[in-house]
């Protein structure tokens, strides 16, 4: 290439062509972005440790069963979990609207260095974007993709916050310069730096406390924008999933309906018998994947003193299955949740709703709700 | 005049994060790969496009122009407080808007799901933070009126 011809291409570069988009408004900057998004990177990372525990209790190691203790664990882990992601949809916003304009620096890549940058903000703000829109369409139990949510949801976690650990390490002097920048007053009469944070932190507060009511009770009557209501239900707890579309109606009805407890010996039991057992009460929170939580009071039958009557002990693995088919149609236990588990026969003082799992469910604590598996038909001991 | 000093602790941090980071993106990714079966990388594939799309090619755009037409239309001081309320009002829309969308598009098949009516929560939510917006710019012009009306008395 002659030299005059590359002279000529290092200058067009470095020039903003005339027609490329320019930014005049001068309420983005480092100030607002390094704000905003210290508040974002503590809420991922909430996010991100939560979900950890959560998808920790679908298969838990052998060595490291879940601990029923605290028993509200996971009606707090969880409801953090999702009252965090749904607040980060307005913060994430907030924070790309902050650094929209770098999105159109010129030249657009001044190197491979800033290339892969680049590439990995890319990565960052789509993974992200995903993240919490598919996260929230969980929560709203809408599924228009042919993925399953729980692995994408879970690898794609990774992604996002080893993007963003990618991001804070190039951009930590940035940050840090951000952070001790005064939030400058407002060139003219609209708004200033600090107007914006003070409206956009409006604006994420609202969404909390306008969602929180359905991890917290007592807030409900302010819970516009709370997909559950955790009052809502029969017996005062909601349901997911009813017995008619676990199909179950009938054979939870039934006469030929047996409890069989199967360890070294083997126990079977009538509706009749089940309800003659000495009960316990207790008083559990129903924790649900999805985030809304309440506490019940439940009464049952101990599941350790079935366990020890055919052999087995709060050492043993005991899996317990339900008269449905499906992805939920069983769950395991053992250890100290073992210990404490229920096969609950009354809610709230009243003999268990068929929707909540009649005859007979699992309640035990610091437990996913779709782990309290309902109308049990079977208890496997082993070990 | 010397070079400022390299902050090796903060350089090494920086290298540690920078290296986790493309770790837990490794792993991720290769993980979906490798599940294929369960993940559909070409369909998820599709939607992180769209996710990212979606964003600058629809999202900003559009608040950038409002806000360039507020700029040009709306005079002094009111443009501050309706900015503010728009930002606001804006971010919980980002949340109300797809609750309103689910519950018209599937109605409330399950017994604990959507079962308010969110079209009219969104609204009361909206208008109690425009009437926020109203009084905070009240407040702020009854005040500016008051200092104005006593300075000549201050001096």
């Amino acid at each position: 290439m002659p030299e005059t011809e590359r002279v000529h291409l290092s200058s067009l570069l470095q020039r903003t062509p005339p027609l490329w988009p320019r930014f005049r408004s001068t309420l983005r900057g480092p100030a607002v972005t390094a704000r905003v998004g210290r508040v974002l990177g503590i809420a991922f990372g909430l996010c991100f440790v939560t979900g950890l525990l959560s998808h920790y209790q679908y298969a838990p190691w052998h060595w490291l069963p879940i601990p029923a203790a605290p028993y509200w664990g996971y009606r707090l882990t969880q409801g953090v979990h999702v009252i965090t992601g749904i607040a980060c949809i307005p913060l994430l916003l907030l924070k790309l609207w902050s650094v929209f304009h770098r999105l159109f620096v010129w030249p657009p890549v001044r190197g491979v260095l800033h290339g892969l940058e680049r590439l990995s903000i890319a990565v960052l703000v789509a993974s992200s974007v995903f993240q919490l829109i598919t996260g929230l369409f969980n929560v709203l139990q809408f599924y228009p993709w042919p993925w399953g949510f729980i692995r994408v949801h879970y690898w794609m976690a990774w992604v996002v916050i080893g993007s963003l650990l990618l991001h804070i390490a190039v951009q930590l002097p940035a940050i840090k310069q951000g952070l001790a920048t005064r939030l400058a007053p407002a060139d003219g009469p609209g708004l200033s730096r600090r107007g914006v944070l003070v409206a956009g932190g409006a604006g994420v507060a609202v969404v909390v406390a306008t969602t929180i009511g359905q991890v917290i009770p007592a807030l409900q009557p302010v819970a516009l924008l709370a997909p559950r209501q955790p009052r809502k239900g029969p017996q005062g707890v909601p349901v997911n999933r009813t017995a008619a579309a676990a199909g179950v109606l009938q054979k939870a009805r039934s006469e030929s309906y047996r409890l069989t407890v199967n360890g070294r010996s083997m126990l079977s039991m009538t509706v009749a018998q089940l309800e003659a057992e000495p009960t316990v009460a207790t008083s559990l929170p129903i924790s649900c994947v999805e985030g809304w939580s309440i506490q019940a009071h439940w009464r049952g039958i101990r599941l350790l003193d079935l366990v020890q009557r055919v052999g087995g002990s709060s050492s043993s693995m005991v899996s317990v299955h339900s008269l449905e088919h499906g992805a939920y149609a069983q769950s395991s236990l053992t250890g100290s949740q073992l210990e404490h588990a229920l096969l609950a026969t009354h809610l709230n003082g009243e003999r268990l709703d068929i929707d909540h799992g009649y005859p007979l469910r699992l309640i035990a604590p610091d437990r996913a709700g779709v782990l309290q598996t309902k109308w049990l038909t079977r208890i496997e001991v082993s070990r | 005049m010397s070079a400022p000093p390299v902050d090796r602790s903060s350089l090494a941090m920086r290298l540690g994060l920078g290296v986790l980071g493309v770790l837990a993106i490794v792993y991720g990714g290769v993980r979906i790969l490798t599940d294929a079966k369960d993940t559909k990388p070409w369909a998820l594939a599709r939607w992180l496009i769209g996710s990212l799309l979606v964003h600058d090619v629809l999202i900003a755009p559009v608040v950038i122009g409002l806000g360039w037409l507020l700029n040009r239309l709306v005079p002094g001081r009111v443009r501050g407080y309706l900015q503010a309320t728009l930002i606001c009002a804006g971010l919980v829309s980002a949340v109300g808007l797809w609750l309103i969308y689910r519950q018209g598009k599937y109605g409330a098949r399950s017994l604990a799901l959507l079962q308010q009516n969110y079209l009219a929560n969104l609204v009361i939510l909206l208008a109690i933070i425009a009437l926020a917006g109203v009084a905070c710019y009240t407040i702020a012009a009854l005040r500016t009126r008051r200092t104005k009306t006593r300075s000549p008395a201050d001096q």
